[in-house]
């Protein structure tokens, strides 16, 4: 993977994670986490090398394809991504939307989701007035609203206290148990530290696998 | 399609927003316009043509010593003429009283002859049959053959004047339609694609979260379809109104030989249609815009 006519910045990787496994990305600044994720929900497309989501080699796949595969991906940004002008609610809303949900579903879900997650109280408010962890936690709930079969977690818990990154690790984990597949991208080694997941290394572009870390490095 | 009608774009906040309306506004109301001005110069035109054409007027300039007798006797020969030619339906003396009434206008109260002491030409107004043709020459031939100082005007020249006239009219009150069409056109390419621009980063976020191109093209033809309604809405009612006031004024001036510049109910139909017409171009044209656009961006 390379951006624009820069030096290839993701090399030689090679891996399979399991449908329903937990993963860690680890690596410090730099390393290349964000690219990798980009790669995973099809932001951008490797220069080389193919990559199989969900049993296709999305690197080969029709464009008209890509919205439905998406559909299926959900992502926590870094920087949380929530739209201005939209409402929590709104914003949050926006999956189910866009996979052509009616407002009956919207009505039903999206309160019961943010109540759950600590924000009953601010469904008609605007990202600029939440606090950082609120804002991420409206960005956890837009990722999961919509049921994927993958969670992608870009720092997820950056610019939140430990409190709330632990609380955030926790919803992962309920949403693991119920077989959602989930990728946690993370230079944090505390949050690395407290929970025993495998872990997938990246030092400038490379992979490394550390002792018993990544469930099968099996090549693609 | 699935349609969205929730915006997710915050367009109504684009400076074009502001503007749009308006330009279509004006838009509807220039094109309507030109189309009313072209309408009523036709109806117009066609009710002269129907008077003009399929008519004869027949002058007999009185020579020096011919008095009413004398005219009486020459008019009569002429009628008596007139009633043998075929294509003919009927010839009568345009009365006194009539041409007074027609020279009201410019005379005032006058009355012709005895007042002003101007000898006034005998003026016969023969009426054609139905789609027939006459030979003017040979007939002016053998009217004079019969009376002399008899001048023969048919209205085919003025009628032919006439229509040249009012189709001038139609094809500049085309252009104009056309270049208004157009300009419109360009202004919903031009916001579409400001918006595309500024909201680049919302639209890539929704591309992620899988959002199909048909979802985000129905944002910017939503948005247009509302701003163009607002803006045609307000155009065809202004028009509507100019139309109405020129309509009034031209009454109260009263120029007998300018029939009234009214629209008939079907016109005023078409009137409606090119509002209707603009807001349909310009949403089509918002869809297009940014299905063009989203495809080079992706
Ligand atoms: N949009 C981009 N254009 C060019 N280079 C980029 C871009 N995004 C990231 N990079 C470069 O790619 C490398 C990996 O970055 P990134 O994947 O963001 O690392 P991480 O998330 O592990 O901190 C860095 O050297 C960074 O400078
Ligand atoms: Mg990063």
């Amino acid at each position: 993977m390379r951006y624009g006519i820069s030096q290839e910045i993701l090399l030689d990787i090679s891996f399979t994670l399991e449908k329903g496994s937990f993963t860690f990305i680890t690596g410090s600044s730099g390393a290349g986490k964000s690219t990798l994720l980009k790669l995973l929900y099809l932001a951008h497309l490797p220069s080389r090398g193919k990559i199989r989501l969900f049993g296709k080699d999305v690197t080969k796949i029709n464009r008209s394809e890509l919205p439905g595969i998406r559909q299926r991906i959900g992502v926590v940004f870094q920087n949380f991504r929530l739209i201005p002008s939209l409402t929590t609610l709104d914003n949050v809303a926006l999956p189910l939307r866009i996979a052509g949900a009616s407002e009956v579903q919207v009505k039903e879900h999206v309160p019961e989701l943010l109540d759950w997650v600590g924000l009953g109280k601010h469904l008609h408010d605007y990202p600029e007035t939440l606090s950082g962890g609120q804002k991420q936690r409206v960005a956890i709930a837009r990722a999961v609203i919509a049921r994927p079969s993958l969670l992608l977690a870009d720092e997820p818990t950056g610019n939140v206290d430990d409190q709330i990154a632990l609380k955030f690790m926790f919803l992962l984990k309920e949403l693991n148990k119920i077989g959602t597949t989930i990728i946690v991208a993370t230079h944090d080694e505390t949050l690395i530290s407290r929970f025993d997941l495998p872990r997938l290394h990246l030092e400038s572009g490379h992979l490394n696998f550390p002792e018993g870390s990544v469930t099968n490095g099996a090549i693609r | 399609m699935k349609s969205f009608v929730k915006p997710i774009l915050p367009l109504s906040s684009d400076p074009s927003n502001r503007f749009l309306p308006w330009i279509i506004g004006f838009m509807v109301w220039l094109a309507t316009l030109a189309f009313a001005a072209s309408m009523i110069l036709s109806n117009i035109s066609k009710n002269w043509e129907g008077v003009l054409t399929g008519a004869i007027t027949i002058q007999i300039i009185p020579s020096e010593n011919d008095d009413t007798q004398i005219l009486k006797n020459k008019t009569q020969k002429l009628l008596a003429l007139l009633s043998k030619i075929p294509a003919i339906e009927s010839a009568s003396v345009v009365t006194l009283d009539e041409i007074n009434k027609m020279l009201q206008p410019w005379l005032g109260e006058k009355s012709l002859s005895t007042e002003l002491g101007i000898p006034i030409p005998v003026l016969i107004d023969a009426r054609l049959k139905k789609n027939m043709v006459i030979n003017t020459d040979a007939l002016s031939a053998s009217l004079k053959a019969t009376v002399k100082g008899v001048r023969l005007n048919d209205h085919a020249l003025w009628v032919d004047r006439l229509l040249e006239f009012t189709q001038a009219i139609r094809i500049v009150a085309l252009t104009i339609m056309v270049l208004v069409i157009i300009s419109a056109i360009t202004t919903v390419v031009f916001s579409t694609r400001t918006g595309l621009t500024i909201h680049s980063e919302i639209i890539e976020l929704t591309h992620f979260i899988g959002a199909r191109e048909e979802f985000i093209r129905n944002q910017f033809s939503i948005n247009t379809f509302k701003l163009a309604i607002k803006g045609g809405l307000c155009g065809l009612i202004t028009s509507s109104a100019t139309l109405l006031f020129l309509g009034s004024i031209m009454e109260g001036v009263g120029i007998g030989l300018i029939p009234p510049v009214h629209l008939t109910a079907f016109q005023w139909l078409g009137v409606g249609g090119i509002g209707l017409t603009a807001i349909f171009i310009s949403t089509v044209t918002a869809n297009l815009t940014a299905k063009i656009i989203l495809r080079r961006m992706t």
